[in-house]
């Protein structure tokens, strides 16, 4: 006997809506619910994006976003721009490689440093035109590992007397080289600038400390200044000053666009270090 | 056998023969299409070999049949519902089915057939048969691949035969029909049947009878009989045996109206005067007169089949009014069908509607997912555009704030150079400046920024007290002194310091110049510093005052060359 026989009307009513129960119910599971899943989980991930960028003030289009791309493009290679021309007139060791070379031992430092004295005191007297005899560095040290900061310094003390020197500008009273300042930036703290501040006091009058000023700024020669106090020497010599000021020299050692930016901002992307 | 969606067999099957109608509806009228009486063997399952070799040859496939089912195997009840009786006519026939199950201890079938179509009719005829009786009239059918539709009491089928072949019926009338070994009575009148009964006397009975007088089988002495077209052919001696046949048929159909007026309430109703006389039996020429000699009714015959050129009818009406049952043409309806059985046509007959029923409900439940399908594909990939979009967004957010802090980052690192290259063009502009604009009279002897000037003064005064200090403060002092110059670093120079002395009492000469330097761009405020910050130098100043100058300091805030950021110590 079959199936069909063996119910009654009503049974087989009811077994054919649980059939079709059934049958719903797996074309939901099996079609409906994993599309439902999908878009619910699209629709999740495309609200989450939304609010990402609402909240980040880019939920503006995709050409405003482009123009304020293409903006920022333009401003960023202008700053790369004045980065170039501030690194030409400004560095004052040229070249990072032949300004420090990797090994500078202490011997090297006090070849150069007698050599420059020697040459710097005959070139001061053809000029007469006094600068101290020890140029405010040290002889010795104690060990190679500050021969490189002491080889800069003094090269940036031979750079400021050469230009007093060569411009007849004023007597150098005293040459006080401080500890070099490092500029740090980027996500690493990338070192991008060594600075060698000299605390120097002139004594002249006051056109010849302004050529010396005027020739602080030619490229090569560049020395900027941290502090500055010009004094009145004497009532009865009206031109007479005493200059003392802090000339820094600059030596470039990354280009802008090798600093890794951080990806958050830096609290104090340019902390120097130093002095 | 050309079929038809409205044609119907009309099956009786009896010991001797199987008649068969094969009838179509026309104008709500019968129409017979075929006649057939099929002789029966005298074998075991001789029915079925017959309606089964009958299939085979006229092909009628699954053509609905109707079957009669009667003699001993049916009950027959009159019964009159109370008046105040609430139950419906099958509630009333299955509790009495019920009832007699229990008597008989087998399950009933049972049909109700109301005497007249009206919706408040209280008189019932029923018919009970037990369930295994029912099968056995089946059996035959369902051997042969008949598609019974229904099984039909055969007196209600014979009063139905008698209405579907036009014979018009003035009043109760009887019907009886001859068979071969039972006579099945129905009494009705124009409204429906009223009364059946069935009992076991047929002409067969008559060839038995004359078989034991002649001494011949029975088979031999019934064709001796339907040789002879009158009474007086027959063998002599055999005429009584015929009249005492009469006799006991008429003595049956005499008990059966007192059995009618007894149980039905008649009176005041016309009396039974006229019996019809249908069955095989009655196609006996002398069986018409024998029976009307005996018995006091008035002896007619029915009419001719609708639709067929033959004289033998009276042999067909219980097929005929089968064949009516089946296309719903039936003057009074009547179903002894097993349950599962009538179920299973019921579920045949609903099965179209079941199956359109379901290809809807199909069709619209893959309508409605398919809907949903293709609403859900258009959203997704609407949401896969949008979110294609935002993606580009963001991948442009990422370049951009990657941008912002390269940006950010060189501004950072140009910051500081800014600030020297802005130190020495403005100190050395304001100090022409100041030169330009102080007056005839008035010096200048200190310029410089204010850390400076701090520092010259406090170092100043240390060389002052350090000539009184032992070596070990002195080295502390040094120390404090660096310290100081710790906190220079980074320091901008935006604040300047103009120390000078002037030959005017009043300073008017001062408050010019402070107005002119308040009126330059790059200075943000230009007053005198106050007192408090003036420190003096005792090695200098007394040749600066010797001459009644008076000393004036001017402090100068400068506007920063760039807005310092936020962090970024000043």
């Amino acid at each position: 006997m079959s199936l069909e026989s063996r119910l009654t009307e009503r049974q087989f009513f009811l077994l054919s809506l649980g059939g079709l129960l059934l049958l719903l119910v797996t074309l939901y599971a099996a079609l409906l619910r994993p599309q439902f899943q999908q878009h619910a989980d699209l629709r999740r991930k495309v609200d989450l994006k939304t609010r990402e960028l609402r909240e980040a003030g880019y939920l503006l289009g995709e050409a405003p976003l482009q123009a304020r791309k293409r903006a920022l493009e333009r401003e960023y290679e202008r700053l790369l721009g004045e980065w170039e021309t501030a690194r030409d007139h400004l560095s004052t060791f040229g070249d990072r490689d032949e300004s420090t070379p990797a090994e500078v031992g202490h011997i090297d430092y006090k070849v150069r440093l007698y050599l420059t004295r020697d040459r710097l005191r005959d070139k001061a007297a053809s000029q007469k035109i006094d600068v101290p005899a020890l140029l405010g560095l040290p002889d010795t040290l104690d060990s190679d590992d500050v021969a490189r900061e002491k080889m800069l310094q003094l090269r940036a003390v031979e750079l400021l007397v050469d230009t007093a020197i060569e411009y007849g500008i004023a007597d150098i009273r005293g040459i006080d080289p401080l500890p070099p300042v490092v500029h740090a930036a980027g996500a690493e703290d990338t070192v991008y600038l060594e600075e060698y501040p000299l605390r120097v006091r002139f004594e002249g009058d006051m056109r010849g400390l302004y050529r010396l000023w005027e020739a602080m700024f030619q490229p090569g020669r560049a020395m900027l200044l941290r502090n500055i106090a010009m004094e009145k020497t004497s009532l009865r010599h009206p031109d007479a000053v005493r200059m003392t000021a802090t000339l820094s020299s600059f030596l470039f050692l990354e280009e802008a666009e090798n600093v890794d930016p951080a990806r958050e901002r830096n609290p104090a992307p340019t902390a120097a270090k130093g002095h | 056998m050309p079929r038809s969606a409205k044609t119907v067999l009309g099956l009786e099957i009896g010991p001797r023969s199987v008649h068969i109608v094969t009838a179509v509806a026309r104008g709500g009228r019968l129409k017979v299409k075929r006649a057939d009486r099929l002789p029966v063997p005298d074998t075991p399952g001789g029915a079925a070999t017959v309606l089964k070799r009958w299939w085979e040859e006229h092909a009628p496939g699954k053509t609905p049949c109707v079957l009669s089912v009667g003699g001993g195997r049916v009950l027959y009840q009159q019964l009159r519902m109370e008046d105040t009786d609430p139950r419906e006519h099958a509630q009333v026939a299955r509790m009495e089915a019920l009832r007699l199950g229990e008597m008989t201890d087998a399950p009933m079938e049972v049909s109700a057939t109301p005497a007249s179509r009206d919706s408040g009719e209280r008189r019932l005829l029923l018919a009970m048969s037990r369930a295994e009786a029912l099968e056995d009239a089946l059996r035959p059918v369902r051997e042969a691949g008949a598609d019974p539709v229904n099984l039909c009491p055969a007196p209600v089928a014979l009063f139905n035969g008698l209405a579907a072949v036009g014979t018009p019926i003035e009043g109760p009338t009887l019907v009886a029909d001859l068979g071969a070994d039972r006579t099945e009575v129905v009494i009705g009148d124009a409204k429906g049947v009223r009364f059946a009964r069935s009992f076991d006397l047929g002409d067969a009975h008559l060839d038995d009878l004359l078989a034991r007088h002649l001494r011949l089988p029975t088979p031999q002495a019934t064709r001796a009989r339907w040789k002879c077209d009158r009474l007086g052919a027959l063998p002599e001696g055999t005429d009584d045996l015929c009249r005492r046949f009469a006799e006991q048929w008429t003595r049956e159909i005499e008990a059966c109206l007192d059995m009618y007026t007894d149980t039905l309430d008649t009176e005041g109703e016309p009396g039974i005067r006229t019996a019809i006389l249908a069955g095989e039996g009655a196609d006996w020429p002398p069986m018409r007169g024998l029976l009307a000699d005996a018995t006091s009714l008035s002896i007619s015959s029915p009419g001719r089949l609708p639709g067929v050129e033959s004289d033998e009818t009276a042999g067909f009406l219980i097929a005929c009014g089968l064949a009516a049952d089946g296309l719903g043409l039936a003057h009074a309806p009547a179903s002894l069908l097993p349950a599962s059985l009538r179920q299973r046509l019921e579920r045949q007959r609903n099965k179209r509607h079941w199956t359109a029923a379901a290809v809807c409900t199909l069709a619209a439940m893959g309508v409605l997912v398919a809907g949903v399908r293709v609403s859900l594909h258009r959203e997704q990939k609407r949401l896969q555009r949008h979110n294609a979009t935002l993606q580009r967004s963001d991948a442009l957010r990422r370049e951009t704030e990657t941008l912002q802090a390269r940006k950010s980052l060189v501004e950072d690192m140009l910051a500081p150079l800014e600030d020297f290259v802005a130190n020495s063009a403005r100190v050395r502009e304001l100090t022409l400046f100041i030169a330009e604009q102080k007056t005839d009279g008035d010096f200048l002897t200190f310029l410089g920024d204010s850390e400076s000037y701090l520092q010259i003064r406090l170092d100043s005064a240390e060389d002052r007290e350090q000539r009184a200090l032992s070596p070990r403060d002195r080295l502390a002092l040094k120390q404090l002194n660096r310290r100081r110059a710790d906190e220079m670093r980074d320091a901008r120079m935006n604040r300047l310091i103009v120390e000078g002395f002037t030959p005017r009492g009043n300073l008017s000469s001062v408050k010019t110049l402070i107005e002119a330097l308040g009126a330059r761009p790059d200075v943000a405020r230009a007053d005198l510093l106050s007192d408090d910050f003036i420190f003096g130098d005792p090695d200098r100043d007394p040749q600066w005052q010797s001459d009644g100058h008076r000393r004036f300091v001017l402090d100068l805030r400068l506007v920063p060359p760039r807005e310092p950021k936020p962090g970024r110590p000043e």
